[in-house]
C-alpha cells in the first residue's frame, strides 16, 4: 500500500501538479464559467465540495468496489454528489444557478473528479484522498479566479460586480475588450499559465511520461 | 466468501449504492423544496419588479413587490378581471392571483382553452383559460400594466413580461426571464440595450389595427423594433409572441377594455 501524507497530498495539486495547468483536466468548463468572478468563485467550490467528498467516499468503499464496475459506481457517488450541490444551489442561490446553468450538472463529467477518484482515491487511504480532493478542487478554483480576474476586469472593467473601470456604454472612457467575455479567450489564457508555469518550474527534470496516471481527456 | 468480482458481489455491491444514494438525493430533493419555491418566487417578482422599471438593487424583493404591485386573474375568453372571490372560488383560501401557474394550466383540459392553428403565431396550441396579470400601482390608481407573455423561439419556449402603460396600447418595458436561446445571439433578448428599444412603442394604430413588429427593416419608428443581428429566427418568435398575445385569443379582449375604460 503506497502512503503519501495529508498534508502533501492537499499541496501538490495547488501548483506544482495542479489539474487545469499540468494535468491538463476539466478545461471544457473553465472556458464557460470564468467570464466573471462570481461564477468562477462559486463553480470553483461547487467542484471543491464534489471532489473530495467523492474521493472521500470512494476511498472509503474501494475495498469493496469490485473491479469490473468500478467506474459505474464511482460515477454512481459523484452524481449523486453532484445532484445535491447543484439542488443547494438552487435553494440558496437561484441567480447565480441561472447563470451556471448546465455546468453544474456537467460536473458529473469534469474529468478532475473522475480523474482523482480513479487515480488516487482508489489508491490511497479516506484522509489523503480527501485532502487530494480539496487540493485539486482548489487548485481548479484558483486558476478559473485568475482568469475570471482577468476576464471580468478586462471583459466588462468589473470585479465581482463593482466597477473599476467606467466602461464608454456607461459613460465612461473604457472600451472593454469583448473578445474576452467570449471562451476563446480563456483558451489563450491557460496556453499563457500554463507556459508561465512550464517557465516556473523548468530547473527541475521533466520526467518521461508516466503512464500510470489515467489522465481523462 | 464470493471473490471481489463474482457476479452476486457486483450485484450487490451496485444494488446497496445505488440505494443509498438514491437516499441522499431524495433527502436533498425534499427538504430544499420550501426554500427552492421561495427563491424562484424571488426571482420572478423581481422580474417583474424590472419589467416595471423599479430598481430591485438592495431591496427587500417580497416587500416591494406587495407595497407596488397588485396581483389579479384575468378570463383570456371574456377579457375581464376576476373579482376576489372568484379567485378564491378558484384557487382556495391560501392561493393568491400572483402565484397561478399559467404554464401547468395550459396542459390541463379543463383548465385551458385550445388555438386555432392558423391565429396560434407563438405555436402555444393551448393556454390557460386564466392569466395572471400585475398591476403597477400608483397614487392615482395604476400605472402599469404588466402582462406575462411567452412563445416559441428558435430552441425553447421564451418566458417574458410586458410592461404597457394604462392606455393598453404602449409598451412601457419587457423582460424575459426564462429561454434556452443561444448565448450571444437570441440570448440578446435579455439585453437592456435592446429591451430599451421597446420604450415607447404601440401596439396598435388608432384605427385599431395590430402593427407592432419586431423586423429587420425598421419602416415604422412608431410601431417597430429593430431586429438582434444573428438571431433571425429568435427576433421572428419574439415578434409572433408578441402578436399572439396582442390578440383576440391572447389578452386582446382585455386590453380592448382598457383601452376604453382604462384599468378599474
Amino acid at each position: 500500500m503506497a502512503s503519501i501524507s495529508s498534508r502533501e497530498a492537499f499541496t501538490r495539486p495547488l501548483i506544482k501538479d495542479n489539474p487545469i495547468m499540468i494535468q491538463i483536466l476539466g478545461i471544457c468548463s473553465s472556458l464557460a464559467v470564468s467570464s466573471n468572478m462570481k461564477t468562477a468563485l462559486v463553480m470553483g467550490i461547487a467542484v471543491t465540495a464534489v471532489v473530495s467528498f467523492s474521493n472521500l467516499i470512494i476511498s472509503s468503499i474501494r475495498k469493496y468496489i469490485p473491479n469490473s464496475v468500478r467506474i459505474i459506481v464511482q460515477m454512481t457517488v459523484i452524481a449523486s454528489l453532484v445532484i445535491v450541490v447543484d439542488q443547494l444551489l438552487k435553494a440558496f442561490s437561484y441567480e447565480l444557478s441561472k447563470q451556471l446553468s448546465v455546468f453544474v450538472g456537467l460536473i458529473i463529467t469534469n474529468c478532475i473528479v473522475m480523474g482523482r477518484a480513479e487515480a488516487f482515491a482508489m489508491k490511497y487511504e479516506p484522509v489523503p484522498s480527501f485532502f487530494d480532493g480539496l487540493g485539486n478542487g482548489v487548485g481548479y478554483a484558483l486558476v478559473l479566479c485568475i482568469l475570471g480576474a482577468v476576464r471580468e476586469i478586462f471583459g466588462s472593467g468589473t470585479f465581482f460586480g463593482l466597477e473599476l473601470m467606467k466602461t464608454v456604454n456607461n459613460g465612461g472612457w473604457y472600451v472593454p475588450n469583448g473578445l474576452m467575455l467570449m471562451p476563446p479567450c480563456a483558451f489563450f489564457l491557460i496556453g499563457l499559465l500554463i507556459w508561465l508555469s512550464n517557465q516556473l518550474t523548468k530547473t527541475e527534470v521533466k520526467p518521461e511520461y508516466d503512464t500510470s496516471r489515467k489522465d481523462a481527456s | 466468501m464470493a471473490s471481489k468480482d463474482s457476479v452476486v458481489r457486483v450485484l450487490s455491491v451496485t444494488g446497496i449504492l445505488c440505494f443509498i444514494c438514491s437516499l441522499l438525493v431524495c433527502a436533498a430533493v425534499v427538504s430544499l423544496r420550501p426554500l427552492q419555491a421561495k427563491a424562484i418566487k424571488i426571482d420572478r417578482e423581481s422580474s417583474i419588479l424590472e419589467a416595471a422599471d423599479i430598481s430591485v438593487e438592495g431591496k427587500d424583493i417580497p416587500k416591494l413587490f406587495e407595497e407596488s404591485i397588485e396581483s389579479r386573474l384575468v378570463s383570456v375568453e371574456t377579457g375581464d378581471f376576476l373579482s376576489a372571490e372568484e379567485v378564491t372560488k378558484l384557487l382556495g383560501e391560501n392561493a393568491s392571483a400572483e402565484d397561478y401557474d399559467f404554464v401547468a394550466n395550459a396542459k390541463l383540459d379543463d383548465k385551458n382553452v385550445k388555438i386555432d392553428s392558423d391565429k396560434d403565431f407563438a405555436k402555444l396550441k393551448t393556454i390557460s383559460k386564466y392569466m395572471p396579470v400585475y398591476l403597477v400601482k400608483s397614487a392615482s390608481g395604476y400605472s402599469k400594466v404588466i402582462l406575462p407573455f411567452y412563445g416559441q423561439g428558435l430552441w425553447s419556449v421564451m418566458y417574458g413580461y410586458l410592461a404597457l402603460s394604462t392606455d393598453g396600447n404602449t409598451i412601457l418595458g419587457v423582460k424575459y426571464y426564462s429561454h434556452g436561446e443561444t448565448p450571444g445571439l437570441g440570448a440578446e433578448i435579455e439585453n437592456p440595450i435592446w429591451t430599451q428599444k421597446w420604450v415607447n412603442k404601440k401596439l396598435f394604430d388608432d384605427g385599431k389595427n395590430y402593427k407592432f413588429a419586431v423586423t429587420k427593416k425598421v419602416d415604422n419608428e412608431a410601431y417597430q423594433v429593430d431586429a438582434l443581428s444573428g438571431a433571425t429566427l429568435t427576433s421572428n418568435g419574439v415578434s409572433t409572441s408578441v402578436q399572439f398575445w396582442a390578440s383576440e385569443n391572447g389578452y386582446g379582449k382585455l386590453l380592448q377594455k382598457i383601452q376604453s375604460n382604462g384599468v378599474k
